[in-house]
């Protein structure tokens, strides 16, 4: 009944070969006409042909299960399944909530303990108590002349690299700090774009004539690159125009190089002069310099009118309590960036300039790619730019803040993490605790090994193609995470502040009474 | 269940193994068949069970009431009705994705992990179905009596997903009558569609979309000009190997059944102007678009040329519109519309004949590469809109082509090679196509199975990701 062994190895009747439409897009090549006319034998119906390529497919399928040292795998009968599996893994869960409002304070604190942010030592205080002298400046009634409302904004400089630079992460952090805090300026800006990827949310730049260095462009010789790690080096006629979103701005802070021999630049805001800036000095000498701006000014210019100068950027503030949240990224930086590309000294004025009351330190991905750096170098390069930090801004809090996930794909072509990712944040970890930082896990907030696998494939997708730059929705979702983080430890920190002037004040009552 | 990939062969596998024996017995085929459609949709989502039998026996009874019925009046009303419920099928599906996103919370709260929103779109299913009412209409066609054979027809498997657009009365035919000599000389070119299409699909479409499209699209400043603009020409690629590879698949797989779809790619980067393209790309819906969208607009037959210009504008803007209600694809559409229009005018112009005879000599090779190239690039600044994901991105990327900035960092060996063999197979002559069928049609059935079992080791080993869903699924 069945075709004979002959007839499965013997070549197709011309009329099997023949007579078929070619395939897409394609004509097919003349062919002989058909001179088999004998009616095909057929099983049940079947075109036999096609019966015996397919039984014979199956066959071939479940040989590798002779030979069980072949890499080969064979299709399991769960695929079988599979395939009538209507609901294919989709699942209905119509559980009941399983979350107990009664639980335990002890399982409370157990889960408190798990908070991605870890502060045990207090080091972020100062930046705590600087949010809540803005709180309360912000309830609290002006005075007549509206002086008193208004403190000093609570500054935070965030170093990264990519999505820092693209301001991914930091705009939402920002946005998130200045809706609860108050908003007092965007903070630091570049005054050109280094790569096409730097974008500052609310800040379009323009800009000619200026020659950039950076630790991860061409370097410059003295390691001078400022606050943002950017250096700006423009003759006569270089220019720069930062577009402002928000008119709302009152001052700008410009951060320059004061030298022998140095150029002047001047300033302006909606095409009115600002003022004239002298870079030359005897010595080579960090320096900037404030300037107010009009009311409701949304350009702000820099042009260079005489000489040669270097530029690092500028700050852009609010004349309100407030947060500002510099975002200072570095396409392609890791820690050494701080720790050893720029100079010490000159990166130290820097930010004893800026007044920050948190300093970020955001890298890890870049390093991940190494894995014999991460095991020799990161942790050395770590401190080192942590101690580099403590010196320049002793009264600042630092926050190590980890690398995200990131994607690579396997052997057997799934997406998984990164082999070094969990090392260069247990790395981080240790040693921001040791050094009695705090610590934020960006990679156990955002759901741990494997996210990106899952990013990856959520609608809309929040990782791109290349598993590991955010897109704004996954950027987002970590900004609110780092945000949600810091109001957390926030609240601990008036806790804290609470019982602490309960204990002061309760004896003297006590006394009293 | 996603083409392709193992479920769906082993699927199609078993639906093969039990149509045969029945093929002798029309209403038992025709139920495995239909049977066979529900499952597939139910894959997706057990509402289809619902919304595609009820939308299917409402045109069956239209197209009842529209074969019977003499009245102009009636027969007016009830193709609109079939055009309502259809366009209505494919609106509440395609366009209410915000909405169901707005509801999704709500629904959380009661059904937690119910998803409102439904996986595939019907758009396929009623421009097929829609066919039916409209050629009974035009009296292009009569209606069948019998329900199994129209239900099954209008949701038939392989063409759901995303076509052929086949039209249904030619679909009832191959399906009510025997289709085993069909079968029976297209069972190697059966086989060579499926082994194509998924060779296309997975070592082509997927490899470039994964490793190159993606990214340059997700984060263009983060690459040179020169490797965006690779991105971009790989994403042409991307899309025909996708796309046509579905086809393939959906071809070969209908074979092995008796039946026959239509062809619905021709080499279209080989088009040498717009319309050209579109006799080469999708034909199925270019087709479609022609016959019941094209043709249905008013002025076709007016004096005044205008109105074919803007008939070719608005069908290729609704032809946009319909991939997404977003400027992007509004915007693809206006420039393929517009261009057709030129083409139209260009080619239409009194002095066209004299002109085409005299430079006919001295044009040829060289001429038709460039029209070849020039088509090609228009074609790819439009799919800059298609795929960004909204006119910000589009116009970030080509600004940032802008740039001029020249590297290949991120381009490397695999990526290279794959696109020369992209490009290379897709400008290969017809013949060789032609050839190469033959020489897979007269290899014996061994040496045909032994080569779909290395294949099937393959899809197995891009199965631990599983295959990228169609690019046009979600169409």
């Amino acid at each position: 009944m069945f075709p004979s062994l002959r007839d499965l190895f013997r070549k197709p009747s011309i009329a099997e070969a023949t007579k078929s439409e070619p395939p897409q897009g394609r004509e097919a090549a003349p062919v002989a006409p058909a001179d088999d006319t004998a009616k095909p034998f057929r099983l049940l119906g079947y075109p036999m042909r096609a019966l015996s390529v397919l039984l014979m497919m199956l066959g071939l399928v479940y040989l590798p299960q002779l030979a069980p040292s072949l890499p080969l795998s064979t299709l399991q009968p769960a695929q079988w399944i599979s395939a009538f599996d209507l609901l294919e893994g989709r699942t209905f869960d119509f559980g009941i909530v399983t979350d107990d409002p009664h639980a335990s304070l002890d399982s409370l604190l157990a889960r408190e303990r798990e908070h991605p942010l870890l502060d045990p030592s207090g080091s972020l205080d100062p930046f705590f108590r600087a949010l809540q002298q803005t709180e309360n400046a912000r309830i609290s009634r002006p005075k007549p002349d509206g002086a008193a409302a208004v403190t000093g904004p609570v500054h935070v400089l965030h170093y990264g690299d990519s999505p820092t630079t693209a301001d991914l992460i930091t705009a939402d952090v920002r946005t998130r700090m200045q809706e609860r805090f108050g908003d007092a300026g965007h903070g630091f800006s570049l005054i050109a774009p280094p790569w096409a990827w730097y974008k500052h949310h609310g800040v379009k730049l323009s800009a000619s004539g200026w020659a950039m260095a950076s630790p991860t462009l061409s370097r410059a010789n003295d390691g001078m690159y400022g606050l943002g790690g950017v250096s700006f080096e423009g003759s006569q006629g270089a220019h720069s125009e930062i577009a402002l979103q928000d008119a709302g701005h009152n001052r700008v802070q410009v951060y320059y190089l004061k030298r022998p021999n140095g150029g002047t630049f001047s300033l302006e805001a909606d095409g009115a002069s600002l003022g004239e800036i002298d870079t030359a000095a005897e010595g080579v000498e960090s320096s900037s310099r404030t300037l107010v701006l009009p009311a409701g000014a949304k350009r702000v210019s820099l042009r260079v009118d005489r000489g040669s100068v270097r530029v690092f950027g500028l700050e852009l503030f609010k004349n309100k309590p407030g947060v500002v949240y510099s975002s200072l990224g570095l396409n392609g930086g890791s820690t050494e960036v701080l720790s050893r590309h720029i100079a010490a000294a000159h990166w130290a004025q820097q930010l004893r300039e800026a007044k920050p009351s948190l300093v970020i330190i955001n890298y890890g991905t870049n390093e991940s790619v190494y894995k014999e750096y991460v095991s020799k170098q990161l942790e050395k390069e770590l401190r080192q730019a942590i101690t580099r930090v403590r010196e320049a801004v002793p009264d600042a809090g630092i926050l190590v803040m980890s690398p995200m996930d990131r994607g690579v794909r396997d052997e057997a072509g799934n997406i998984t993490t990164a082999a070094t990712i969990p090392q260069v944040v247990e790395i981080q970890q240790r040693v921001a605790l040791d050094m009695k930082v705090a610590f934020f896990n960006t990679f156990q907030a955002m759901g741990g090994s494997g996210t990106m696998a899952k990013w990856y494939i959520s609608n809309p997708r929040l990782v791109g193609g290349d598993y590991i730059h955010p897109m704004p929705a996954g950027a987002k979702l970590v900004g609110d995470k780092l945000f949600e983080g810091i109001e957390e430890q926030y609240r601990m920190f008036k806790l804290r502040e609470l019982r602490k002037s309960l204990a002061e004040s309760t004896p003297a009552q006590g006394k009293r009474g | 269940m996603t083409i392709p990939s193992v479920p769906y062969f082993l699927f199609l596998g078993l639906v093969f193994l039990a149509f045969w024996p029945l093929s002798r017995f029309r209403s038992l085929s025709l139920g495995l068949v239909l049977f066979a459609n529900y499952f597939f949709y139910a894959r997706y989502d057990l509402a289809y069970l619902f919304l595609v039998p009820t939308a299917s026996s409402l045109d069956f009874l239209i197209g009842l009431g529209l074969q019977r019925s003499k009245l102009p009046w009636l027969r007016k009303a009830l193709v609109l009705g079939s055009v309502a419920i259809n366009l209505g099928l494919l609106i509440s599906i395609r366009y209410t994705g915000d909405a169901a996103r707005l509801l999704q919370p709500l629904a959380a709260d009661v059904f937690p992990g119910w998803q409102v929103m439904l996986p595939l779109s019907l758009s396929f299913y009623a421009f097929q179905s829609l066919t039916y009412t409209l050629d009974i209409y035009r009296r292009d066609a009569k209606a069948t009596t019998s329900y199994l054979a129209h239900l099954t027809a209008v949701s038939f498997f392989p063409t759901i997903l995303a076509g052929p657009i086949t039209r249904v009365s030619s679909l009832i035919s191959q399906l009510t009558r025997s289709g085993v000599e069909v079968a029976e000389r297209n069972t190697g070119k059966a086989f060579f569609l499926i082994g194509l299409g998924t060779t296309k699909k997975l070592l082509i479409a997927d490899y470039l979309g994964e490793n190159l499209v993606n990214r340059i699209f997700d984060f263009p400043a983060l690459y040179s000009a020169t490797e965006v603009l690779l991105g971009v020409v790989a994403y042409a690629f991307q899309l025909y190997y996708d796309f046509s590879g579905y086809s393939d698949i959906a071809i070969g797989s209908a074979l092995l059944l008796g039946i026959q779809l239509p062809v619905n790619f021709k080499s279209p980067y080989r088009a040498t102007d717009i319309a050209d393209f579109w006799r080469r790309w999708h034909i199925s819906l270019s087709n479609w678009l022609r016959d019941y969208l094209y043709f249905s607009l008013p002025g076709l037959r007016s004096k005044w040329k205008l109105f074919t210009y803007l008939n070719l504008v608005i069908t290729m803007t609704l032809g946009g519109i319909w991939h997404g209600p977003n400027w992007n694809f509004a915007i693809w559409g206006i420039l393929h519309g517009t261009a057709l229009a030129v083409t139209r005018w260009w080619q239409t112009r009194p002095s066209r004949a004299d002109a085409s005879s005299r430079s006919s000599a001295t044009t040829g090779v060289a001429a038709k590469l460039a029209c070849q190239l020039g088509t090609f690039a228009f074609v790819c600044f439009a799919w800059v809109f298609f795929r960004a994901e909204n006119l910000d991105a589009a116009l970030a990327l080509l600004q940032h082509l802008g740039t001029l900035t020249v590297g290949f960092a991120n381009i490397n060996g695999g990526l290279w090679l794959t696109l020369v063999i992209a490009v290379v197979a897709h400008y290969v002559p017809d013949h060789w196509y032609g050839e190469a069928l033959q020489r897979w049609q007269s290899l014996p059935a061994v040496a045909q199975a032994a080569a779909l079992a290395v294949l099937a080791f393959l899809i197995q080993y891009t199965a631990a990701t599983g295959s990228a869903p169609f690019i046009y699924q979600r169409f």
